[in-house]
């Protein structure tokens, strides 16, 4: 047990031979970071005690715990290393025990007392280290290699009025500004700090172009690459060419769109990894399948092996591939067979299905895939092969698939595939015996948005609805666009409670979020109806009640969550 | 064959990334290509073909030992020595590593000081297995 004590709080230890220069450059600027390792696992933290998925936000503030171990002794600062390791270990330990995965009392103030002890230590070394790093500002190797952070956001504008309530309306969306109103300020935390993105006004104090100077500054002392928005009350051409010419990724006019503007950010950040292929392997001989699993597995895919043809319609209820591999001779059902039987279903009418088969003659592999099946790998497979065929046909489908199962504009699952994946989510939960939150969703008074300030306007609506559903939920949500301004929402392995209070929270932001159309301004609102599997234990019923619940949302007066359960 | 050039460095840590680079470049020589994910190594490894690789165990996403796993099913990496970068050091979990094909494990956090010499002893031991 550490006691706080705050001689304890360290420098970095000198050691016998002399640090070269560039050793302790880079402990600078490791120690001005600090700061945002320290806000990140603050907001981490924040999580984890107001989070109603508990187990996730553990498990990302443990990361950044131990990373935070094991850079901190590296660069020289042994108590700080120490201080994150007893913090990284006491959270192995709540992870380890037990499925529950949550924090009882004990073991919060456990691990609340080791992070204000990892604080401590950390805020004495950043505000020694960010006064060095904002004093040294020089190039530094480490700068080029520096990964953002995916939702920071810079915004500079000496009008502080229109900084903040920008701020404000972009933090709805999930991103973590910071505003700076004079352009020192902003330079000087440039040499620390690594946001996403940098929203930046043109005109300043300093001079009629001085927000373009800065930048190009910026850029050419260090060969940069954070994207930059302009954002100016002036739309003329000198303007624009200054801000091309230093880099602007984007230029906006004053009033902003915010829409728009929100799109391109998330377009900036939105570096999130892909989700790997699901490849559905089916093959009677459990060798071969399972050896081809291992290749493609290798190959970063998700795969699910049957080795029983006929169980093949139980694997598409939940597994939903994006490409089949499939033997062509198995017992009491050929591939063709099946394969007809596969693509008699909607929901995988056009998925893929190659065959694998030590059949080589050409002909007789064509005639085969004139039946059905689209195409034909002849075994042994070589490895590469094997991926790269995958890898192409799965990616069509992919793209494919969007274009099928999305509504254009929001990019949220159609009607039809909302229902479908309601029916097959409803399914696995019962089977696993996991809850299950259906929630619906409906834009108040949209109708008069559409009449007053037409329909580009009501579309901006329903576009940033989408994405803040996107940015607030999990991934392994379901958001569908039901109809005209209606969302449906399907919420797996969640608890009606915690459902509730994140939707409610979203109710509160999006209301917040100020629209603006020429050169006025509105705000819209929704309701919402919910209901648990838990209360209408099937698909059917729980969308009919959900709708009910919508219904009683919209007579309470609207702009409300409202619950219902079985009577 | 003997002289170890190109090594790729698989770490999510941004600053770990910077001082792991500068020490095995600027002291010890090396040719050093940084990857920020186990995903990204994957893409990188076969086109700049590593002599040695260094994989941090504890990553978001793919993690060490999956990335390991991936790394040897790729065409012309089956025999590149890995080395793993971790901060839990049991002995047994050495021993573990090992069994599973690694070369070496280099305990985290490391002294960046002797880094290139701790690589480099782990490249003499392999070459004389």
């Amino acid at each position: 047990m550490f006691e706080a004590d705050k001689s304890e709080v360290d420098k970095p230890e000198a050691g016998q031979q002399p640090i070269p220069a560039q050793l302790q450059r880079l402990r600078n600027t490791f120690a001005g970071r600090l700061c945002d390792r320290l806000s990140e696992l603050e907001h981490a933290w924040d999580k984890v005690r107001g989070s109603h998925w508990q187990q996730e936000a553990l498990a990302h503030f443990r990361l950044l715990a131990h990373s935070l171990a094991g850079a901190a002794a590296t660069f020289g600062f042994q108590s700080l290393g120490e201080i994150a390791r007893t913090l990284d270990l006491s959270l192995q330990a709540v992870l380890d025990n037990g499925a529950e995965h949550t924090l009882d009392e004990a073991a919060r103030q456990r691990v609340g007392s080791h992070f204000s002890r990892l604080r401590q230590a950390a805020q004495s070394i950043a505000t020694a280290g960010c006064a060095d790093a904002a004093a040294e500002r020089a190039l530094d190797t480490a700068s080029d290699l520096v990964t953002r952070f995916h939702n920071r956001v810079f915004i500079v504008d000496d009008d502080e009025q229109v900084a903040h309530e920008l701020a404000r309306q972009i933090g709805f969306f999930g991103y973590d500004v910071t505003v700076f109103i004079d352009l020192n300020g902003f330079q000087a935390a440039m040499a620390s700090a690594h946001p996403a993105a940098i929203i930046m006004d043109i005109r300043f104090p300093d001079g009629p172009f001085a927000g373009c100077e800065v930048m190009e500054a910026i850029r050419s002392q260090r060969g940069f690459d954070v994207p930059v928005i302009f954002i100016s009350e002036h739309s003329g051409l000198e303007a624009r060419v200054k801000a091309v010419r230093a880099g602007g990724e984007a230029y906006f006019n004053k009033p902003l769109d915010l829409p728009r503007l929100v799109y391109l950010l998330d377009t900036f950040t939105s570096r999130r990894r892909q989700q790997p292929y699901h490849v559905l392997i089916v093959d009677d001989d459990p060798l071969v399948a399972e050896h081809h699993a291992t290749i493609l597995e290798g190959a970063g895919f998700t795969t699910l092996v049957v080795n029983d043809p006929t169980a093949v319609t139980l694997a598409l209820e939940d597994f939903y591939p994006e490409i089949i591999l499939m033997d062509l001779y198995m017992p009491g059902i050929s591939g063709p067979e099946l394969a007809k039987v596969i693509h008699q279903q909607e929901m995988y009418v056009s998925v893929p299905i190659i065959f694998l088969s030590m059949e080589d003659d050409r002909d007789r592999q064509l005639a085969t895939i004139r039946v059905a099946g689209d195409d034909f790998l002849t075994k042994p497979i070589q490895p590469e092969h094997l991926v790269s065929v995958v890898s192409s046909r799965a990616q069509r489908y992919r793209t494919l698939r969007y274009y099928m199962e999305r509504d254009g504009l929001t990019g949220a699952l159609n009607h039809t595939r909302v229902l479908d994946r309601l029916a097959s989510e409803v399914a696995r939960a019962q089977r696993d015996g996991t809850s299950l939150v259906f929630a619906m969703l409906d834009l108040d008074h949209f109708k008069q948005v559409n009449d007053s300030w037409g329909h580009h306007a009501g579309d901006n609506v329903l576009q940033s609805l989408a994405r803040m559903l996107k940015q607030r939920l999990r991934k392994s949500d379901v958001i569908g666009r039901y109809g005209g301004e209606e969302f449906a929402l399907i919420l797996p392995n969640t608890e009606v409670e915690a459902a509730f209070a994140v939707l409610d929270d979203i109710r509160r932001s999006f209301a917040e979020v100020r629209f603006r159309h020429d050169e006025s301004c509105f705000q819209v609102t929704f309701s919402c109806g919910l209901v648990a599997l838990d209360d209408f234990p099937d698909a059917g019923r729980l969308a009919m009640s959900a709708d009910e619940a919508l219904y009683e949302a919209k007579q309470a007066g609207r702009n409300r969550v409202v619950r219902i359960r079985s009577r | 064959m003997n002289t170890l050039q190109r090594i790729l460095y698989v770490e999510d840590d941004p600053d770990i990334q910077a001082i792991a680079q500068w020490v095995l470049e600027d002291m010890g020589g090396f040719n050093v290509r940084i990857c920020s994910s186990g995903e990204e190594a994957l893409t990188v490894a076969p086109v700049f073909v590593p002599h040695l690789i260094l994989l941090d165990v504890m990553m978001p996403g793919m993690d060490g030992l999956a990335t390991f796993r991936a790394l040897r099913t790729l065409p012309g990496l089956q025999g590149v020595p890995v080395v793993f970068m971790t901060a839990r050091v049991q002995s047994h979990e050495v021993d573990d590593y090992r069994q599973q094909g690694a070369t070496g494990v280099i305990s985290k956090p490391f002294d960046p000081m002797t880094l290139a010499d701790q690589v480099r002893m782990l490249w003499k031991e392999h070459c004389h297995v």
